[in-house]
């Protein structure tokens, strides 16, 4: 426990990760070529750590969530809060920074895939 | 102006009635406890509101009871000649609304979050430089507050039997509702950790039927005692044998050639009319007050009975 609804987890493991990203300077830049940012770098290291190849969009918080709500996208980055509203339409992780609260996005009920992150962050793994 | 008589409880009675109050100050002080708690674990959530909105209605019955039955020990007055006996029914009425209104909440979240399509995420939590699933803690949190409401429930509905305290019994059901709603949460909860989003959900639905029919029947019952209904027995609905006692005590008198009674509850004890068709006449009053004390001497609940004279029964 907990268990993934989809088996998102099991699906990134050396596979592949599809991070959705939203401009939000400097956190995210989309502006860039390819996304950039402390935010980016963070998810860039959380694919090493899955060994999984990471393919990234760029796309509007409101089609993000679309995307994690149709599984189209594993995680969503781009400086969520704790007071996003989306927070009640996808999951939300620990906040990833201490001092900033942000939080990264990820589909609704993907429990086990959610833990996993979730013990990433708190072990400081994904930090700089 | 003609005052009730005080009602003279049997000493089993007040005691009952002691124990009874005894749990009801204590599972208000214990349901207050976890609104003081959460309140400040959880903050100004919107989840949190609903919890204690479900809290509050949890409050109703226990004090409705407390007040009821406080209300009820006062004596007859000018402006209330029939005394205050009747307070514990209003009580009742008050504790099957929030009962009903509990249930009504519980069935239109589940049906939301149905609609709402949106899989629960239960993610972790950090204890002590550890993380572990928050859904370990939110079990740990309902098995904190279903233990003792099953304990205060199943202690209400046995203290509720000896005062014969309708109000009581739906405080009792009001225990049950909560605590069988913590159970649903446990079934969500579980279900959520395996991959079941909507057993969160539907396990609600399914309690909240249960609760719904209690209320409703507690609804019944109690807007019918206030409209006047015979008495009938606490649990099993059964028509009460003070009417055939009362009226087997009539026929057993030996100037009694028929008789006939109607009774109602006013709370815990009972009122009533009777018409009786005598052999004989002579020293009537005499007889009537008699056969009347000698009735309230075999019933305590059988307060006030009022006895008629006729030449024959009314149809």
């Amino acid at each position: 426990m907990p268990r993934d609804r989809k088996d998102t987890l099991a699906r990134v493991e050396h596979g592949e990760l599809r991070a959705g990203f939203t401009h939000h300077p400097p956190e995210v830049d989309c502006h860039a070529g390819g996304p950039r940012g402390d935010e980016v770098a963070m998810i860039e290291r959380l694919a090493a750590k899955l060994e999984a190849r990471l393919v990234t969009t760029c796309a509007s918080e409101a089609e993000l969530v679309e995307d994690l709500r149709a599984l189209r996208i594993d995680i969503a980055a781009g400086a969520f809060d704790g007071q996003s509203p989306w927070r009640k339409r996808a999951g939300a992780t620990l906040p990833h920074s201490r001092h900033s609260g942000r939080r990264f996005l990820v589909p609704p009920g993907e429990n086990a895939w959610l833990m996993r992150v979730d013990r990433l962050i708190a072990s400081a793994e994904l930090s700089p | 102006m003609m005052l009730t008589t005080p009602v003279e409880y049997p000493k089993s009675f007040l005691a009952a009635e002691r124990r009874a109050k005894r749990i009801a100050a204590w599972s208000i002080i214990y349901v207050v406890s976890t609104i003081v708690f959460m309140g400040l674990t959880m903050g100004g959530s919107q989840a949190m509101k609903t919890v204690w909105f479900d809290d509050i209605l949890g409050l109703i019955p226990p004090v409705s009871f407390l007040v009821g039955a406080a209300v009820a020990k006062r004596r007859a007055t000018a402006d209330y000649p029939y005394g205050f006996l009747r307070a514990p029914m209003i009580g009742h009425l008050a504790s099957a609304l929030a009962l009903i209104a509990f249930g009504i909440m519980l069935a239109v979240e589940a049906v939301l979050a149905l609609l709402e399509h949106t899989p629960p995420s239960i993610g972790g939590t950090v204890v002590f430089g550890r993380v572990i699933w928050s859904g370990w803690l939110m079990l740990a949190a309902l098995a904190y507050s279903i233990v003792p409401m099953a304990i205060f429930g199943h202690s209400k509905e046995k203290a509720a039997l000896p005062i014969h305290d309708r109000a009581l019994l739906a405080d009792a059901a009001m225990a049950r509702a909560d605590w069988l709603s913590g159970g649903a949460a446990v079934a969500g909860v579980v279900g959520v950790g395996l991959g079941f989003w909507w057993a969160d959900a539907v396990a609600a639905l399914v309690v909240s039927l249960d609760i719904l029919h209690d209320g409703a029947q507690q609804i019944r019952g109690a807007v019918s005692r206030l409209i006047g209904a015979p008495p009938r027995t606490l649990q099993k609905g059964r028509e009460d044998v003070l009417i055939e006692d009362v009226k087997r005590h009539l026929l057993e008198l030996d100037w009694v050639a028929g008789a006939d009674v109607r009774l109602r509850e006013e709370g815990h004890v009972v009122f009533g009319e009777a018409t009786v068709v005598p052999r004989v006449t002579d020293d009537i009053g005499t007889k009537l007050s008699d056969a009347r004390q000698a009735i309230r001497q075999r019933h305590w609940r059988m307060h006030d009975l009022t006895i008629t004279v006729a030449a024959r029964l009314p149809p």
